[in-house]
């Protein structure tokens, strides 16, 4: 018995190491800076089979902006429109790149693996599975590599993976949220280490000029350059939402380079939404997540808020006034904004000292928030003052279009800096240590069940809100499985469900069914100079 | 009755036969015990139709992917979500390709395609991905009974029969690892591991066994203390002897019947293993990953479900009866009935 | 009987910070950081790291852990609720998982008990092959498809129960949830209850019993159950544990904030503090009821009892 136990561990360690000593062998030799390999795979996808087999509402990428993000300044056409496709399907193209990138490299076959994520949603192992069987097609050999997303993320940064289907969500509707991952001294994000100078070179000139339409035309060279002429990284799909709204409810505002705007939902006083994940964080200053935000707009306001179409309007600012060459903007704040503690009791007034208390504390190392560049490199704020109790005065590094839209932004919003410290450790960890100046209030928060707000009463908006007959109460509800939601949905207990591509054909002409695209890009990141680096190192 | 009332005959000790009658000893040839135990299980038929029925479901594991022309990893954009469509049988209505009443082969311009079990949210060929999906778990099953048995019974078997400072050192550390989550240690392993069979079977092997040899040690202390394993030891059998030959045949039935419970956990497990990196990679299938896939469409597309259940159910099912005849066919005590 | 206990309860304390320190160098081990966002820089990640002491030594956090643990103190979430005190998040979700899973075990047990004890009565007849489907379709068929199962049918269908979870009326819409869960015990307890007892009713002292003339009722009930016990409660040890620790598959489906869904969360978030606090619970249980287990063992089969005494 012994000697048998014996030599089954000895034959299993030996398959081990065998099978350890194959996957170093893989990463032998790096294949990735011959440009016909990055073309072959680009040119090998089908994505419009890929997009209508993922069937959630995603839609086929046409180049790494994704649709709707950014209009052009002075013509308003939107840039994916402006610059049109410029990655295709062509299965001679990659066939005939893949048989030259096989002579240059003197190779058989060209095998690569491909990583993804396995908890980033089913539409993501899906792609994956698809990428792979269109690379092998044309001669690939693909293995795929299946990781936790925090181990992906690892493993990209430390640049131990070949091809991996990452994504990026804009944080903001401009190009240069997407253009700046890509720079070659940008280590954080560009994993692959792609490296052009024609690339830094567009990406910094677009940056430094104060010319809005020569900041485009830039960005749309960048582009070209990055996914039309280097193939640098593979563009595949934009990620979709497929989701039925119940027909009676309306006024939910989706917007694909911004929060979600769910302060205007009209057609019945308690409304109940659905939510696949929960609040990270009540603090808008420390949130990063998408869900976070969408909550925190509701109870909490900033100077300017976003309509239906994507285009600012004021909000607790009253009025604002810019200088010349627009590098100066002063607020004047509503003198009937006002914090609220959870019971809806006024607690003082906003003034032009919570936003610079905001702006300051959010940009403090101590608090080390993630969202601190909002301030610096997108608003590209440079000094807030508060001139007087309501006004409150921003100077910029230079003028900058997209400022009056990023205010909209929870990162730019104010907090009340007494109560902040007054509650330490407990601030904003329930409903009742968080002070709110926004239409509504949260009233409780169950985390991984629910959340719920009410209308804040005495809120300044509060009677064109009466006469449009919005929601008095919104509650999430948060639920991860769509089939089970689908059938709640259906039993009339909650207002909105969200879809998984098995469900869409089903249930498509069903009214209310609504695609919300999203502004998620999915697009395969190439380990270009990364393994070099490494091995330099 | 007084002794002294007898009366004594003649004939009191004589034999009391019939003139003529033959005396002869009746013999048994000796049967070894593994004969013993094959005309038990032959008896057994329900155990003869399961081992059948397994080697059907083995011998299409092996051939049945090969028997179309698809593969199981082959694309087939716009035919997606097919239901179950067998040449022959659509003339009966069943089979046919009919979805909530429409012709959906004829919907997706695919007149004469045929999938016998229809196709996945992905287009790819359900017969096909579930017979080698059957092919991947019965080799899990089968590391799993392993496992369980070599290692589990074995541990429990010396733990149980030692007792003592082994026991109690032999339990604290099958405590320590067992309570520590699977799923951490899992988790882990998929970071060191490569994706394959050979990971998900190590996977099992560190943790599967725990369960087997709680039962196994179990029913040794239930059995050690029995007359036989007493008289056994009297008679000067060594530690080794009475653990393998006295208490190993008495509990191997329970053992083998908890072992074939071990097996649906070692496919749905890798299923899970698929999702941390460590299972089959995507796109091999498995029954267990089949499962977890078809779940997704379960109110919208049941087929995609239900073909790797049912195969699965009908599996274990046969498993099972195998196990009950094996059980019986082991127990010392069925043997002379 | 008594100082065996006290061994047994200080020797299982021991496993406990045996198994805290493995966990410990394990969540050392797992991959990523709870911090690598794509959006984060590395300075920012390096600042998280000091900021939460992750820059520390093992051992330092080991016992600075240890240390905050004894005073109640689990540390704060890094990713899933950030700066929440883990203490209340375990607390808020132990408790319904508990509370479905003592429902699922109580089902489980009656139902298994029940098909095991009917299977056993009447060895080799129909009924006996009607449990023993029963309860291989029981394990072959995973809990999350009996769930979308009675979802569908008695909740959606027939609307006799509600389809998630509501803390309106936690114990009617957690009856479906404990029902999907107990299929799988409910199998495996029949399953070996039934093997048990054909083995226990087999053996010469029941013979003896019944020979002595005991009556039929009184027999099972006094003798073959109490023996055939003895085994049953071994598997049932880790099934309970099992269940009290929660389901994902199960909490996911009916939206119960418990603690199995934190525990998926918390590892795939890299959420040291929170992954630990909840193995570090499930360890516990496990502990404890291994515990329990060994000392039933000994109140109901006097053979060890006797033996522990004598030692």
């Amino acid at each position: 018995m012994k000697k048998f136990i014996a030599l089954l561990l000895a034959l299993l360690m030996m398959v081990c190491c065998v099978s350890c000593g194959k996957k170093e062998e893989a990463e032998d030799v790096v294949i990735f800076q011959n440009e016909n390999v990055r073309k072959a795979m680009s040119y090998a996808i089908d994505r419009a089979s890929l997009v209508k087999s993922l069937n959630d509402g995603s839609v086929a990428a046409e180049g790494i902006i994704p649709f709707y993000l950014a209009s052009n300044p002075v013509t308003g056409q939107d840039f994916r429109a402006e610059q049109g496709p410029i990655v295709s399907y062509d299965l001679a193209k990659a066939q005939e790149a893949y048989a030259a990138a096989c002579k240059e490299l003197g190779k058989k076959t060209l095998s690569i693996n491909l990583l993804y994520g396995t908890n980033e949603g089913d539409s993501v192992i899906k792609a994956a599975e698809q990428i792979a069987y269109y690379l092998e097609e044309v001669g690939f050999e693909v293995t795929l590599v299946a990781k936790q997303k925090k181990e992906r993320l690892s493993l990209m940064d430390t640049g131990d993976y070949d091809v991996a289907l990452t994504r990026w969500g804009p944080d903001y509707g401009d190009p240069q949220t997407y253009m700046d991952l890509y720079v070659s001294y940008n280590h954080s994000n560009n994993a692959g280490r792609y490296d052009s100078a024609t690339y830094d070179k567009l990406v910094e000139e677009a940056e430094a000029t104060t010319d809005p339409s020569e900041r485009w035309s830039k960005f749309l060279q960048a582009e070209k350059v990055l996914v039309q002429d280097d193939y640098g990284i593979v563009p595949v799909f934009q990620a979709g939402g497929a989701m039925i709204i119940r027909p009676t409810i309306s006024g939910i505002q989706f917007h694909p380079a911004a929060v979600d705007n769910y302060r205007h939902i009209v057609g019945k006083d308690n409304v109940t939404l659905i939510t696949n994940t929960d609040i990270v964080y009540l603090d808008y200053q420390y949130a990063t997540d998408g869900t976070s935000f969408v909550a925190e707009t509701l109870f909490t306001s900033g100077l300017t808020e976003l309509d239906a179409d994507g285009n600012w309007v004021l909000d607790l600012a009253e009025s604002y006034e810019t200088n010349a060459d627009g590098t100066e903007y002063t607020f004047k704040i509503r003198s009937d904004a006002n914090w609220y503690d959870s019971n809806g009791k006024v607690v003082r007034t906003v003034t032009a000292q919570d936003f610079v208390d905001a702006w300051d504390r959010i940009m403090s190392e101590e608090l080390a928030s993630d969202y601190s560049w909002w301030i610096s490199d997108v608003l590209l704020a440079k000094e807030w003052t508060a001139v007087d109790e309501k006004t409150f005065k921003v100077t910029l590094e230079k003028p900058n279009g997209i400022f009056m839209a990023c205010l909209a932004f929870p990162s730019a919003f104010p907090i009340n800096k007494e109560f902040i410290d007054e509650q330490g450790d407990q601030y904003a960890t329930t409903a009742e240590t968080m002070l709110y100046c926004g239409p509504y209030i949260l009233k409780s928060w169950t985390p991984g069940y629910s959340y719920e707000f009410e209308r804040n009463t005495s809120y300044y908006f509060n009677d064109q809100y009466d006469a449009a007959g919005t929601a008095k109460k919104v509650v999430f509800r948060v639920l991860e499985d769509t089939q089970t939601a689908l059938m709640e949905y259906e039993a009339g207990n909650i207002d909105t469900v969200i879809l998984s591509g098995e469900q869409v054909t089903a249930n498509k002409d069903k009214e209310g069914f609504v695609n919300r695209l999203q502004g998620y890009l999915f697009y395969l990141s190439i380990n270009i100079n990364h393994y070099e680096e490494k091995a330099e190192e | 009755m007084p002794n002294t009332d007898h009366d004594f005959h003649h004939d009191d000790f004589e034999f009391a036969h019939e003139e003529g009658e033959k005396l002869i000893d009746r013999t048994y040839s000796a049967t070894s015990y593994a004969k013993d135990v094959w005309n038990n299980f032959k008896k057994n038929k329900g155990a003869l139709i399961g081992i059948v029925i397994i080697l059907f479901i083995i011998l299409m594991a092996i051939v049945g992917p090969g028997m179309n022309d698809y593969t199981y990893k082959q694309i087939h954009g716009g035919q997606e979500c097919l239901v179950p469509r067998v040449p022959g049988l659509e003339k009966l209505g069943i089979f046919d390709g009919y979805h909530n009443g429409k012709d959906q082969y004829a919907e997706q311009d695919a007149k004469d395609v045929y999938y016998w079990f229809g196709s996945d949210t992905q287009g790819r060929d359900i017969w096909t991905r579930v017979w080698s999906g059957t092919r991947v778990s019965l080799i899990i099953a089968l590391a799993a009974v392993v496992i369980d048995i070599v290692i589990g019974m074995v541990y429990g078997l010396v733990s149980g029969f030692f007792g003592g400072m082994t026991d109690s050192v032999m339990q604290r550390f099958a405590e320590i690892l067992n309570g520590i989550p699977t799923l951490v240690i899992v988790t882990l392993l998929g970071m060191v591991l490569p994706a394959g069979i050979v990971s998900i079977i190590f996977a099992l092997m560190l943790t599967g066994w725990i369960g087997m040899e709680r039962i196994a040690r179990a029913q040794v202390l239930k059995v050690k203390e029995q007359e036989f394993v007493l008289s056994s030891r009297t008679l000067g059998a060594g530690k080794f002897r009475i653990i393998f030959s006295e208490i190993l045949p008495n509990i191997m039935g329970q053992v083998i019947v908890t072992s074939m419970f071990s097996i649906p956990n070692a496919i749905f497990l890798e299923a899970y293993l698929s999702f941390l990196g460590l299972g089959v990679p995507a796109p091999m299938a498995s029954l267990g990953s089949l499962v977890s896939d078809g779940y997704k469409s379960m109110t919208t597309f049941p087929h995609i479900l239900l073909i790797p259940v049912i195969v699965m159910a009908v599996l274990m099912l046969c498993f099972n009866l195998f196990a009950d005849g094996l059980r019986d066919a082991f127990d010392p005590k069925m043997l002379n009935k | 009987m008594k100082k065996y206990i006290l061994q047994r309860v200080l020797i299982s304390l021991a496993t406990l910070f045996v198994i805290l320190l493995v966990l410990f160098i394990l969540m050392d081990l797992m991959p990523g950081t709870p911090f690598n966002d794509e959006k984060l820089t590395q300075a920012q990640k390096d600042l998280l790291y000091a900021k939460y002491g992750l820059d520390k030594p093992l051992l330092t956090r080991f016992f600075l852990y240890c240390k905050n643990m004894l005073k109640g103190d689990l540390g704060v979430s890094y990713a899933i609720n950030k700066n929440f005190a883990v203490s209340g998040m375990v607390k808020d979700r132990l408790g319904i998982s508990i509370a479905v899973g003592a429902m699922a075990m109580t089902i489980g047990t009656i139902a298994g008990l029940l098909l095991g004890i009917l299977a056993a009565l009447k060895h080799n007849s129909w009924i006996d092959n009607l449990c023993s489907a029963i309860s291989v379709f029981g394990v072959s068929i995973p809990s999350y498809v009996c769930a979308l199962l009675l979802c569908y049918f008695i909740a959606y269908r027939l609307n006799w129960l509600p389809i998630l979870y509501n803390t309106d009326q936690p114990f009617i819409s957690l009856i479906l949830p404990a029902v999907a869960l107990s299929v799988s015990p409910t199998a495996n307890i029949a399953r070996f209850t039934r093997s048990e007892m054909i083995d226990v009713m087999n053996s010469d002292y029941i013979l003896l019993v019944e020979s002595k003339g005991v009556k039929d009722w009184k027999m099972i009930i006094g003798h073959v159950l109490r023996n055939t016990m003895i085994p049953v409660i071994t598997v049932m040890g880790p099934i309970l544990v099992n269940l009290l620790t929660g389901s994902s598959v199960i909490e996911k489906i009916f939206g119960i904030p418990g603690i199995g869904r934190l525990m998926i969360t918390a590892i795939q978030e890299n959420d040291y503090n929170v992954t630990i606090a909840c193995a570090f619970v499930y360890s516990l249980m496990y502990i404890v009821t291994m515990l329990f287990v060994d000392i039933l063992y000994g109140v109901i089969d006097p053979r060890i009892r006797i033996a522990k005494e004598d030692n």
